[in-house]
């Protein structure tokens, strides 16, 4: 288990500096950078400012500054919004994005799974079509549609919650909500059609003619062995909803870090780039390793290591 | 309905203004107190025969032999959808072929910079509510001026209107500087912008220039 752990921290390692250094590879290869503008602004004044920010070094140059201050946990300053760092900008804006996407995390777990679990155990009743209507329009519906009409329904027409804006609980009830309809209908699925595998297994006949009670089958036979599906979607999935939504947070003008990984891109903000960047990666790969290491408390069948019996 | 009309109606909704010339509307005439554009009125017509001639002396009648031109704007769906109007317009009035190129906005404006392109869309919002801040623009070597555009007499307009405190004076010279560019055809106009926006009435005293500028530093909210 340690040594696994171990093994794993160090492919983390170099998974990131890859990661690291292809997109400061390909940040720098498209045209344009952080202080063109639409105003020609004179070359000498232009090349002082890019003399400020270092940025008529070589690359090599930028490059290896940039992974000695990384190093430090230093993510440099932004170009774009000037007196603040990328350290503060996460700061600022990450835990709004943690916030909510725990909200629709936690949502998407209590409602989808039990919703699966109904969905199987009833198959082609009327319980098991509805939830399939369901999650079938959960999963086909983007994420902007649900938005737009949990807007027009619960702020405009029944003036019952804020259409926009983040200051306060209720604040945070639609965003979750629209933030929450995909993951939730696909949880709702996958733990249907795993507990439907697991329900044909012989095991679950053996259970049943020792004559386990209903429930005690289902909970420590089937659902148990049925979520392992369900763990490993979880886990990229926490990542890239922590890491917010650009959609859902310029739709309800939540001030979270999801909007940073499309404007840095448009604004040629470089450091702004590397630092979400680095950060939602880092937030795959530990959540991957920990959804890894979950697998055997879940299933004792599954041992870490690597070595397998033939 | 000319063409410029039309792409305002049709492809914009009507939501800007279509623009015959160079300054947009919302500067003001100091000495007159008039809108400028209205005091200066339409500089050009629309006149598709008069094009179609102009092609034909150039040595393309209908467009024969007139290789494929370039038009290039930054990706954007009203951009879009006026550049299809032009290509449109221009293959069925005068037999040109156009073909769309579109560029994220930060590539485009390196290609349109280094003059990287035949035909470029280009907007302008004035930095300051006087008409030298399109004036100043057209200027020869002009770090804006994209299209390269250069005319001595109009430099020289320009030059007056910029060495001189009277108005009557400065705004006599960006009248008849404008009347050159437009001439010239400096650029292809199409419309003025127009930007909206609601107001509560009980927010009083928001400041609101033409080049959208807002300012809130004198608002007060009446009960």
């Amino acid at each position: 288990m340690l040594s696994y752990t171990l093994k794993r921290i160090i492919n983390a390692a170099v998974v990131l500096w890859l990661v690291i250094t292809i997109t400061f590879l390909l940040m720098h290869s498209i045209p344009g950078g952080p202080f063109t503008k639409e105003k020609n602004l004179p070359a000498v004044v232009l090349q002082n400012i890019e003399a400020r920010y270092k940025l008529n070094d070589p690359l090599w140059k930028q490059y290896t500054d940039y992974m000695v201050n990384l190093s430090k946990f230093d993510l440099g300053p932004s170009f774009k919004y000037q007196g603040r760092t990328v350290n503060n900008i996460i700061g600022e804006s990450f835990p709004v994005s943690f916030q909510l996407g725990m909200n629709s995390i936690l949502f998407s777990i209590i409602i989808g799974i039990p919703a699966g679990i109904i969905s199987a155990l009833k198959r082609n009743q009327w319980q098991d079509r509805f939830v399939t209507f369901l999650t079938t329009l959960g999963v086909a519906v983007p994420s902007f549609v649900l938005a737009a009409l949990l807007i027009h329904v619960f702020a405009l027409k029944l003036s019952l919650l804020p259409a926009a804006m983040w200051n306060g609980w209720q604040y945070q009830i639609l965003p979750s909500l629209a933030l929450a309809g995909m993951p939730t209908s696909f949880i709702a699925r996958l733990t249907r059609s795993s507990m439907l595998d697991v329900l044909g297994q012989d095991y679950i006949k053996t259970a049943k003619a020792k004559g386990l009670a209903s429930y005690v089958i289902m909970y420590r036979h089937a659902l148990k062995n049925a979520l392992i599906p369900v763990v490993t979607y979880i886990g990229p999935m926490a990542a890239g909803i922590l890491t917010g939504s650009f959609v859902i947070e310029t739709m309800f003008a939540v001030p979270g870090l999801g909007r940073h990984f499309v404007t840095s891109i448009y604004n040629r903000d470089y450091t702004v780039i590397l630092g979400v960047t680095i950060f939602y990666s880092f937030l795959i790969i530990f959540l991957n390793m920990v959804v890894d290491l979950v697998y055997p408390l879940i299933d004792p069948r599954i041992k870490l290591g690597g070595k397998k019996e033939g | 309905m000319n063409s410029i009309r039309k792409i305002v109606k049709e492809v914009l909704h009507d939501v800007h203004k279509p623009l015959y010339a160079w300054i947009p509307y919302g500067f003001t005439n100091p000495e007159t107190k008039k809108d400028l554009r209205e005091e200066g009125g339409d500089l050009f017509k629309a006149n598709v025969e008069e094009a179609k001639k102009l092609l034909a002396e150039a040595g393309y009648p209908d467009g024969k032999g007139l290789p494929t031109i370039t038009l290039l704007y930054n990706t954007n769906e009203s951009h879009k959808a006026v550049a299809e109007a032009v290509q449109e317009m221009w293959k069925k009035n005068l037999g040109v072929t156009v073909e769309l190129l579109n560029q994220e906005w930060k590539v485009f404006l390196g290609s349109r910079k280094s003059g990287d392109f035949q035909v470029a869309r280009a907007g302008w919002i004035g930095d300051y509510t006087d008409p030298m801040t399109f004036g100043d623009y057209l200027l020869t070597n002009g770090g804006n001026n994209y299209g390269r555009y250069s005319n001595p007499a109009y430099d020289k307009l320009i030059a007056t209107a910029q060495g001189t405190l009277d108005q009557n004076v400065r705004m006599q010279a960006m009248h008849d500087a404008e009347k050159i560019a437009m001439d010239d055809m400096a650029v292809a106009p199409i419309y003025s912008y127009s930007h909206y926006f609601t107001l509560n009435p009980k927010v009083k005293g928001l400041v609101n220039p033409p080049n959208d500028t807002t300012n809130f530093r004198y608002v007060t909210i009446e009960d």
